[in-house]
């Protein structure tokens, strides 16, 4: 991960982006993003059975605007202002073989935007079309 | 978003929070696909996943005079 953007405890999060709009410009996807955020995180967290509600208030989050670290090498950005506009990869997801039953994918891959990014998620796995299902 | 969250004595992650984009008509087979490339919309769906899961880049191109819906650009690989 690169080009680090800020980094707060995540108990501190309204505080830190309160502060960060008084003085940034944020784009309206970075803006969405940041009202999913929280409810989002959560949800990710409660598939860890070992995380307790407080070590992950005391979470250190570290906020990055672009990364390389995909198999592919690509630069993927979540950057409000890239070159004064704003730049929110497009990228392609690999789903788990035990997934493939819950989503619509192309080749096993779904699509999204990374708001920061977003995903596309859809999929015709051997020719059967698979009902498209966005949660479990 | 791109982040890492770290819980002390625990675990790091390598985050992405992404929006999804589903099939523009998923209910119609005969439509999920145009010129071969899937057509889609995007959704009010998001969110994370590690970092590590994300295959590649894509380009999203919106179909003209359609609001929302969009191609992806299958050709470019």
């Amino acid at each position: 991960m690169n080009g680090l953007l800020g980094a707060f405890l995540l108990k501190d999060f309204n505080t830190f982006f309160d502060n960060y709009k008084l003085t940034n410009i944020l784009a309206s996807e970075a803006l969405l993003a940041l009202e999913h955020f929280i409810p989002v995180l959560n949800e990710f967290f409660d598939l860890c059975d070992d995380l307790t509600e407080e070590m992950v208030r005391d979470a250190k989050v570290s906020w990055y605007s672009y990364t390389n670290i995909t198999p592919s090498g690509d630069y993927i950005r979540a950057k409000s202002m890239h070159y004064n506009e704003p730049s929110f990869s497009d990228v392609s997801i690999n789903m788990s073989e035990e997934e493939f039953d819950d989503y619509n994918t192309y080749d096993g891959t779904c699509f999204g935007k990374v708001f920061y990014l977003y995903l596309i998620i859809n999929a015709v796995i051997n020719d059967r079309i698979i009902t498209p299902i966005l949660y479990r | 978003m791109l982040i890492n969250v770290k819980i002390e004595n625990s675990h790091s992650f390598d985050l992405a929070l992404v929006r999804w984009y589903d099939f523009r008509y998923k209910n119609d087979v005969r439509r999920l696909y145009k010129y071969d490339c899937p057509l889609l919309q995007i959704t009010d769906a998001y969110n994370v996943v590690p970092v590590e899961s994300i295959v590649e880049l894509i380009q999203v191109i919106q179909r003209a005079e359609h609001p929302n819906e969009h191609f992806v650009n299958i050709y470019m690989f």
